[in-house]
């Protein structure tokens, strides 16, 4: 992700993502597919504020790597409880 | 700060012994509360009275040391408190609010170990004379009490970081994660509140979150804090001099 | 120098920071907040085993959720989170004013959170659905009520960073400033998952 992103183009990507997340809801929810796509854009988000709200990109290195760590295991969890469960 | 000021009161060696009550507190608590008296992990909230009155009736011996030395023990917690309230004297000044805070959370955790142990005890004294029901609610209760009440202790905990976070020294008596984690582990005690509504699952008395998650950041709770309290004892020795 | 300052062809502003930090963002409150979403990845890991135990449950119980009012309180905190980076952004240019002006925009705006969650939750016990309606259902209201109580403890840090900013006395008002933000930035992250796993992602029957 840029590390130059403005405050308001991360927020304007924030909220196009969001939509982005409703919409493949909308039109696919009952999907792998759709959910996996809708996680991978939940944990991008997270890495949106951690990096461009938080400011952590630039500094306080541990905690950052340790919010990177978070999302990995956050990320993994929530997609593989998905290839879980039955899809029809 | 001219810790001459703060207290005349040089008994260092009483001192750290009280600080150790915090390890004496924990290593009883765990030992024999929870090993010997069947306590880690709890009974499911979701199991039969008959359950209940047979743990009572086959360990009554074990149940009644275990509560008689946790019992006897409880009071260990205050004395810690106490001791740790010294060290915030250092921090705050003398008679700062904080540092009562502190000091009176402490004591008061003593009240819910001490009652919840005594119903414990209680079960285990006559269980051939008592109806399964009663043992069970004698159990109830004491699980009851001993989680729900955690207010006390936050109390102690926040108290504590917020007030050490207040050390003005270039290296501070107890390091800014170790205040956050007390201020934390406090606030995270209020998941306990969810307790009374379950007797299955995570918020259950038994499960993941109300017990092993909330018990597990209890337990390592007094190690750390006595660490870094030892070593400030020391550092105002040397700063105050005998 | 970081590299953030250069971009703001600013001087580093503090060094309280972890790892030798330019920015003046507490550590310990850092630490509180991985301690914090430490616990929720847990509530994730729950939720998970407990969707893939029963998801019929799941799916029935989520169809019984307003996606729209969930994605409404996303938009909500993402653009609350977004004036406060603006408010720091004008604490570290020095404009206390501004600063404290966008504080309470994110205040206000952030509020409407606020109103949908009582609204959703005096909708679902009105239509009988409570904490031991199913495992879904105790699950929903356990992590949005902890959720909530983080969000409302940031509107009681967003109400002190205002009264703060008032008379501002420089890198101490900024560290607040930062910490109040980063902790705020929190319970938008948390909801940025939360939404996804309660609402939408799963499937619905």
């Amino acid at each position: 992700m840029s590390g130059r992103l403005s405050s308001t183009g991360a927020m304007l990507l924030l909220v196009m993502l969001t939509l982005g997340a409703f919409v493949a809801f909308e039109f696919e929810g009952a999907s792998l597919v759709a959910g996996l796509s809708i996680f991978v854009i939940a944990l991008a988000k997270v890495q949106l504020i951690i990096e461009q709200f938080m400011h952590l990109r630039w500094s306080h290195r541990p905690f950052r790597q340790v919010l990177y760590f978070w999302s990995t295991i956050v990320l993994a969890v929530l997609c593989g409880g998905l290839f879980l469960i039955p899809w029809s | 700060m001219d810790g001459t000021k703060i207290t005349t009161d040089n008994s260092y060696g009483a001192w750290k012994f009280c600080a150790w009550n915090g390890m004496i507190f924990m290593g009883v608590f765990i030992v024999f509360w929870g090993i010997m008296g069947h306590n880690i992990p709890p009974y499911a909230g979701s199991l039969e009275a008959e359950h209940i009155a047979t743990y009572f009736r086959d360990n009554r011996n074990l149940v009644r040391l275990g509560m008689v030395i946790s019992m006897t023990f409880a009071v260990s917690y205050a004395v810690w408190g106490i001791s740790i309230g010294k060290v915030m004297d250092f921090i705050l000044g003398r008679d700062h609010l904080l540092t009562n805070l502190q000091v009176w959370g402490a004591g008061l955790t003593v009240v819910p170990i001490l009652v919840s142990s005594s119903f414990w005890l209680t079960g285990s004294y006559r269980p051939d004379a008592l109806p399964t029901e009663t043992l069970q609610l004698m159990y109830d209760m004491a699980w009851l009490l001993i989680d729900l009440g955690y207010a006390v202790t936050s109390v102690q905990m926040i108290a504590l970081g917020a007030g050490c976070l207040r050390d003005k020294r270039d290296v501070p008596f107890f390091p800014k994660w170790v205040c956050w984690y007390s201020i934390w582990v406090g606030f995270m005690f209020t998941a306990e509140c969810l307790m009374p509504f379950f007797k299955d699952g995570a918020f259950a008395r038994q499960g993941i979150l109300n017990f092993w998650i909330e018990f597990m950041i209890f337990f390592i709770y007094a190690p750390i804090i006595t660490y870094y309290q030892l070593k400030a004892i020391n550092r105002i020795r040397a700063e105050v001099g005998d | 120098m970081s590299e953030l300052a250069e971009v703001q062809g600013k001087p580093d502003v503090g060094k309280s920071g972890a790892g030798g930090s330019a920015l003046p963002c507490d550590s310990g409150v850092l630490f509180f907040i991985c301690a914090d979403m430490g616990m929720f990845a847990l509530f994730f890991l729950l939720f998970t085993i407990g969707q893939v135990s029963d998801p019929e449950t799941y799916r029935a119980s989520r169809a019984m959720l307003d996606p729209a009012i969930g994605l409404a309180n996303t938009l909500i905190l993402i653009v609350s989170g977004w004036l406060v980076v603006r408010a720091v952004e004008a604490g570290r240019a020095g404009d206390w004013a501004g600063a404290r002006l966008r504080v309470i925009m994110a205040l206000v705006i952030g509020s409407g959170f606020a109103f949908l969650k009582v609204y959703e939750y005096a909708h679902k016990f009105g239509a009988g659905i409570t904490p031991l309606t199913n495992e879904f259902f105790t699950y929903y209201f356990a992590f949005t009520g902890i959720h909530f109580l983080h969000f409302a403890i940031g509107v009681g840090v967003l109400l002190v960073t205002i009264s703060k900013l008032r008379k501002p006395q420089g890198e101490a008002t900024l560290a607040w400033l930062e910490s109040a933000g980063a902790y705020w930035h929190m319970v938008d992250l948390l909801w940025v998952v939360l939404f996804p796993l309660l609402y939408l992602a799963g499937g619905v029957a």
